[in-house]
């Protein structure tokens, strides 16, 4: 084949892709619309969302320095501090694996993958131009940028203490954060002063704020799952403010109780919009997940930030800390806590059952869901393992357990 | 809030323990915190010195300390037991006026800007003998007074040193302990130390939150005792999600609450009930100060994420 | 009169039920049209009990397809119908019950009172299942009804964890001229040995149960009964109890 052909042949599968990407994404937000839940204050979320599938647009869009990044260790307080806008480099679109599977091996974290694809299917996008952060999380993370050929150049690697209760670790976390702060300044080309970082602490407690009130409405079960997956995905596209915003009108509206469904605890791999497969499940199913440990999630703000003073040194210190020990990644030694603040939730939230979401190659969460397993079992919780993947034909297999599992909570609340 | 209540009361002990004594308040010479004697007309005195004094503390012989009299000995001690019992260290964080002098100097530095100097913690583990050293010299030199004649210019030996003598009585106008006694080695000797020690602990207070109560012998002196308080600091280890708040939060860094997964008691040597962790904890009543077993403040997800409102 | 249903992957199982006693009970393949089969089925069973239309109490539905029968009473999931089936037809006994459907395995632990305590179930992998056999019966060109048997044969071994890849192992060991009785040994073994690692080789509670189309294969109950190192009964009609289940949810 003469390299034109092969140019011709990768600009007609970007197309395809592209497509596929977007008939993905309208289908899934038709469904949203027509559930019986849908409320026009999901719209702006929605909107946001689009552009988290086409890196492209979503740069022309803002008129500010995109810089993509994987996981939640990067915190989202430097970026705003910077001016960047931070595009969160995960994926959840199943028809964007059509380009990645060239380049991956075939038991990718589907994420990963569609990822991958994702960023693929761009016209005219060199990934070698784009500002990209990787925290050193789960080894796709680690090995990505190699993966998919980019070069060095740009991308800013995160090394990822993967203890978190010592001393020397959280010592170590505040210096990326430190290196992380200084590649930012050389990307905008004008220093990060510590008013610069206060306020964007600031305007991140405000949406912690709103958010909490959110989370309030959810333990109550008054908020949809799929819905609330859609609010806080749209965090890590859009900017702060406006996001703060558009939350604070959603929590405005009248929500009623939904008293039928049983609430759950969802845990697990990251959901990643348009792929709400899970969630729409567990809904059809009758449950209603009333809180989840998902970074893509719940997780997404692992707490206020407190900080001593206003201090460079003290507001850094307060954001390595919080996006460091407060943090739940399965990639972390010492996660025996995680456990206890979800015990926490499941006791205060009278939540007898926990679902945890496997991605088929995501190894992190596939060995946390043993340990989870045993603890939770023997403090009489429910626990139901969902291995999938982005794919939508094993959906009645799905059903029949959520349907079984919900059969056995109904029991419980039944004896007690 | 819970802040903004401390620092009132905070104050309001100031205005008590300083200056009480020109209102005709004095609450005795057996106080819990530094409510130093050498001010003039204070409002109460620090128990050390009394421990320090020839016939109701320690500058007594054997005999007399094991006689009878001895009992005399005893009763400021009973009178300080009082004071403590109810309140516990929290005398420290939410009376001790030296303490609230600390917190001004913070607050300077804070307005400043200008940063926290952080200790490791097993420079913090290593600094904690330091208070008892003190705690055992104090009670040793009276004794060596009375009993090996060793030179009364020795008496008093903690408040020759302490940083408190010199600063408090500023307040009420006395600037005359920022001076060098030249009478003999003794004297010069303490005087000196007094001076450099001070003028160490100002620098160092000015850098470190509550840098004097890392060597408090006071603070030491009552955590001896914490058990026969009602006042009780738990942590609910099974809340905790280990997000590192209350170390870094702590005025005093105390790493031990963030870290502990076993025990219940978290009151730990250096903690003086400021309840600056207690405050920053997310969990829901994860750390809490009970009274009694009457929870006087727990922590809560909802008051942290409403504590910063602007 | 009461009906139940169980609308399965490979095959429909529809029982009749009167004073708790089965009166009729009919397995056919699943083949497309579910509901016109369905009604079918029922006329079938009407007509060989002589009873009328309006004798049916109530229509109870799981499986598969449960959701596409129209005017059933109840539709409950496979997971609670099965566990409900042999708790009735065991009096409780069971603790544990293995269901060997036709596409998937679910192991389902059960209380004195037949709640569920918990399940697992394999995802979408025709391995270990039903449909494994069938595969294997066609190969063999041999039916299922004579899958066990009483014979001294060494099993051979079997090592694709995939239906599709077993296949074509079991060609190329019918090429070798290897015996067909070693050949079904072997495939009882490696089905047995799928069943137990989804079990975690975990700790059963007795009576361990077996329920499903395969259990009717002896020859795979005795290679399950090796790998796990339980005695597994079983109860009459193991092809029903899902169906049956549905009535007592």
């Amino acid at each position: 084949m003469t390299p034109n052909t092969v140019n011709k042949r990768l600009q007609q599968l970007q197309h395809k892709t592209k497509h596929q990407i977007c008939i993905e994404f309208e289908d899934q937000v038709e469904l949203i619309r027509q559930q019986p839940d849908y409320i026009s204050e999901i719209e702006p979320f929605l909107n946001v969302l689009k552009y988290s599938l086409h890196p492209c647009e979503f740069q022309q869009q803002i008129n500010s320095t995109m810089v993509m990044a994987l996981c939640i260790q990067a915190p989202l307080e430097l970026f705003h501090a910077a001016r960047v806008r931070i595009f969160k480099l995960a994926c959840g679109s199943f028809a964007a694996r059509n380009m990645a599977t060239r380049s991956l091996p075939a038991l990718t974290c589907p994420m990963i993958k569609s990822s991958t694809g994702m960023l693929q299917s761009q016209n005219n996008f060199d990934l070698n131009r784009q500002y990209m952060v990787f925290p050193t999380t789960c080894d796709w993370v680690v090995k990505w940028r190699e993966l998919t050929g980019m070069d060095k150049r740009q991308t800013h690697y995160m090394d990822l203490p993967h203890l978190r209760e010592n001393e020397q670790s959280s010592n170590k976390w505040l210096e990326e954060l430190y290196s992380l702060k200084k590649w930012l300044e050389a990307i905008v080309k004008k220093s990060i002063t510590r008013k610069d970082i206060f306020k964007a602490i600031k305007a991140y407690m405000d949406a912690f704020r709103i958010f909490s009130k959110l989370i309030e409405l959810r333990r109550q079960q008054r908020i949809s799952s799929v819905h609330f997956a859609v609010i806080t995905n749209a965090l890590t596209y859009d900017n702060i403010e406006n996001w703060t915003a558009c939350t604070g009108r959603y929590i405005l509206y009248p929500f009623h109780e939904k008293k039928e469904s049983i609430p759950i605890f969802l845990a697990g791999s990251p959901i990643i919009f348009p792929n709400v497969k899970l969630l729409t499940l567990i809904e059809a199913s009758s449950m209603r997940v009333a809180a989840d440990d998902i970074c893509s999630m719940e997780r997404v703000f692992p707490g206020p930030a407190c900080y001593e003073d206003k201090s460079e040194y003290a507001l850094m210190r307060a954001l390595s800390h919080r996006y460091h020990r407060a943090c739940i990644c399965p990639t972390f030694a010492d996660n025996e806590r995680r456990l206890n603040g979800m015990v926490n939730v499941l006791k205060n939230g009278k939540i007898k059952g926990v679902i945890f979401h496997v991605l088929k190659g995501c190894h992190p969460y596939d060995i946390e869901s043993v340990i989870m397993e045993n603890k939770l079992k023997t403090l009489g919780y429910r626990f139901l393992k969902i291995e999938t993947d982005y794919v939508k034909e094993d959906e009645q297999n799905i059903v029949t357990r959520l349907e079984a599992f919900r059969q056995t909570l109904k029991q419980i609340k039944k004896q007690s | 809030m819970v802040n903004r209540v401390r620092m009132i009361c905070q104050h309001i002990s100031f205005v008590l323990l300083i200056y009480g004594g020109r209102l005709g308040i004095h609450l005795g010479s057996s106080l819990p915190c530094f409510a130093c004697p050498f001010v003039n007309g204070c409002g109460g005195h620090c128990y050390l010195m009394i421990l320090q004094r020839s016939r109701v503390g320690f500058q007594v012989t054997f005999d007399y300390l094991f006689s009878r009299a001895g009992l005399e000995v005893l009763w400021p001690f009973v009178v300080f037991l009082l004071f403590f019992v109810p309140l516990s260290k929290l005398w420290c964080g939410w009376l001790c006026p030296f303490c609230l002098f600390q917190d001004w100097i913070t607050m300077i530095r804070k307005k400043l800007g200008i940063r926290e100097m952080i200790f490791s913690r097993k420079t913090h583990i290593r600094l904690r003998p330091i208070k008892y050293i003190l705690l055992v010299l104090l009670i040793l030199i009276p004794l060596c007074i009375a009993n090996f004649n060793l030179h009364s210019d020795w008496a008093l030996p903690f408040c020759r040193i302490c940083p408190a003598k010199p600063i408090l009585p500023m307040f009420a106008g006395n600037f005359t302990h920022f001076h060098l006694d030249f009478t003999n080695t003794v004297t010069l000797c303490f005087t000196a130390l007094s001076m450099v020690i001070t003028g160490g602990l100002l620098v160092g207070i000015f850098f470190k939150e509550r840098f004097f109560c890392l060597f408090c012998p006071m603070l030491g002196l009552m955590h001896i005792f914490r058990r026969l308080s009602p006042v009780r600091f738990e942590k609910d280890i099974s809340g905790c999600t280990g997000c590192g708040n209350c170390e870094r939060i702590c005025p005093v860094d105390i790493h031990e609450v963030h870290l502990e997964n076993e025990k219940k008691d978290v009151f730990m040597q250096n903690c003086m009930g400021c309840m600056h962790c207690v405050e920053s904890c997310p969990g829901d009543n994860v750390l809490s100060f009970k009274w009694f077993g009457f929870t006087l403040f727990s922590s809560s997800r909802n008051y942290l994420s409403l504590k910063r409102k602007q | 009169m009461k009906i139940g249903i169980d609308v399965g992957s490979t095959a429909i199982k529809i029982v009749f039920s009167a004073d708790n006693q089965m009166i009729w009970k009919k397995a056919v393949p699943t083949r497309p049209e579910q509901p016109a089969l369905v009604n079918e089925l029922i006329q079938q069973g009407l007509d060989d009990c002589c009873l009328l239309k309006k004798d049916i109490k109530t229509l109870c539905t799981t499986g598969y397809g449960r959701n596409l029968i129209n005017g059933s009473s109840r539709v409950v999931d496979e997971i609670t119908a099965n566990a409900a089936g042999i708790h009735q037809l065991t009096s409780g006994r069971a603790r544990t019950l293995i269901n060997i459907g036709g596409q998937d395995v679910k192991i389902i632990k059960l209380s004195d009172t037949g709640r569920i305590l918990d399940f697992k179930m394999n995802d979408k992998c025709a391995a270990g299942t039903g449909r494994f056999f069938e595969i294997v019966a066609k190969i063999l060109d041999t039916p299922l009804n004579e899958f066990s048997f009483e014979s001294s044969d060494e099993p051979v071994n079997i090592n694709s964890i995939c239906a599709v890849f077993a296949e074509s192992e079991i060609v190329s060991l019918l090429a070798q001229g290897i015996d067909k009785h070693r050949i079904i040994k072997g495939v009882n073994n490696s089905v047995a040995r799928r069943i137990a690692n989804l079990t975690g080789h975990a700790d059963l509670d007795e009576d361990v149960y077996v329920d499903g189309g395969p259990a009717l294969n002896q020859g795979l109950i005795e290679s399950l009964e090796n790998e796990l190192l339980y005695d597994i009964k079983k109860v009459q009609d193991p092809q029903f109890t899902v169906a049956w289940g549905t009535l007592f949810c």
